[in-house]
């Protein structure tokens, strides 16, 4: 037995030795450093398309009969982007104002700078409030708009007010709010432009 | 009636007295006498005032309920007394029953609906890339079949500086790819608004409204 596992054990050194000495010694080893081939791998990664819809004509209705008379467009703005989308207006009164081809050209309030209910005749014909209203809360992805955005407010706002981010290929409504007084002795029709901005969300 | 009581007392005194008697009888049948004639007065009196006040109630009363045209008529005979005739001129169709109520149930579809035929498209690249500023770069941008409406590119940096302004693109045209119309431009990477103006038609004076995308523009 004794004489057995020493033949087995001379075996086992001689195959370690073996073994050994072809990886040290073997001149093939040293040779492939040479042989390896290199694969350079391009990633072209195209840039994002920004693909948004909104109205161009937003229109609002004001009932002085009926406290809940008042109606208003209610605008979808659908972004076909396989991204998030920011949307937003920019501030300082030149992207959500009165149109100067506007038929009727009131001046702008922000509603708790008139007493609305009280007004005369030539103050309500002279006399708006009106601002940006989110229809429903769930449809972004983020809102930073948690309350009306009144066209007096970005006026007075530097850079951009940003409404909120939409997600990928997601629509989403909005509409208006407006403050006035109840003393008109015609019909009116006011025109405002809002021009939206729309950028890649973070 | 103070004088009655006056007499009565008058009387009794003189009742009291023994050697006045005589003179004290006769004087109480001249004084009874005298009451016996005033006495009708002091029943009549009541009765007219209550005549008086009933009177001035009745005249009070007529003149209140009198119909003040004929009242009118009484005092000046100048003044129309005929009620206006009723026309039948009036269109008797327009006549609905019940009150007034505002009817705007078809007001916001009507302005939905004038808000979705306004709709218009802002597609662009987010970072339209050029080799150099003389070189023909990436852009994407598409006025897609949908559109209604005319629409122009024009790409500023966010100091205001041009850089690209492309032509009236009309429904279902796009540019994939072009030139800067401004090729002053160093190598880098600009921050820039691509402003997408509207049209109804191909002149200035049907301009609709605008749109922004924000995109970087890379010039190698």
């Amino acid at each position: 037995m004794k004489r057995k596992n020493g033949k087995k054990n001379f075996g086992v050194l001689m195959a370690v030795m073996f073994v050994v000495n072809m990886v040290l010694g073997c001149p093939g080893v040293a040779y492939a450093a040479d042989s390896t081939a290199s694969t350079t791998v391009n990633g072209t990664i195209s840039a994002s398309i920004i693909s948004v819809n909104v109205p161009a004509t937003l229109a609002f209705n004001i009932d002085p009969n009926n406290s809940d008379g008042d109606q208003a467009s209610k605008a979808l703005i659908q972004s076909n982007t396989n991204a998030p989308i920011e949307v937003s207006i920019n501030g300082g009164g030149d992207s959500f104002k009165q149109s100067v081809e506007s038929e009727w050209q009131p001046i702008d309030y922000l509603p708790d700078e008139l007493a609305w209910e009280k007004l005369g005749r030539s103050d309500s014909e002279s006399s708006l409030a009106l601002g940006l209203l989110i229809c429903d809360q769930t449809q972004w992805r983020t809102l930073n708009l948690n309350d009306v955005l009144w066209v007096k407010e970005l006026a007075g706002m530097d850079g951009y007010a940003v409404i909120g981010q939409l997600d990928p290929n997601a629509s989403a409504e909005i509409t208006f709010q407006t403050c006035h007084g109840n003393s008109f002795s015609e019909s009116k029709v006011c025109t405002y432009n809002i021009i939206w901005s729309f950028s890649l969300a973070d | 009636m103070r004088d009655y009581e006056k007499e009565k007392t008058d009387m009794n005194i003189s009742t009291d007295s023994g050697v006045k008697k005589e003179k004290g009888s006769m004087t109480k049948e001249r004084n009874m006498a005298a009451v016996k004639a005033r006495k009708p007065f002091l029943f009549i009196l009541p009765v007219m005032i209550c005549l008086t006040v009933l009177t001035a109630g009745v005249v009070i009363a007529v003149n209140f309920t009198k119909d003040p045209v004929r009242a009118a008529t009484e005092q000046d005979d100048t003044v129309v007394t005929d009620a206006p005739e009723i026309s039948t001129s009036g269109n008797s169709s327009a006549v609905k029953e019940g009150e007034l109520v505002s009817n705007n149930s078809g007001e916001q579809e009507r302005l939905n609906e004038l808000a979705e035929e306004s709709r218009v498209y802002c597609i662009i690249s987010s970072a339209p890339y050029f080799q150099d500023a003389g070189s023909m770069g990436s852009l994407s941008i598409s006025n897609p079949e949908e559109s209604r409406y005319y629409m122009q590119v024009i790409i500023k940096t966010d100091d205001g500086r041009e850089m690209y302004v492309s032509p009236l693109l009309a429904p279902d045209e796009k540019i994939e790819s072009d030139y800067l119309t401004n090729k002053d431009f160093d190598s880098g990477e600009y921050h820039c608004y691509a402003y997408f103006n509207y049209y109804a038609d191909t002149d200035s004076a049907s301009y609709l409204g605008s749109m922004c995308a924000e995109i970087n523009v890379v010039i190698d």
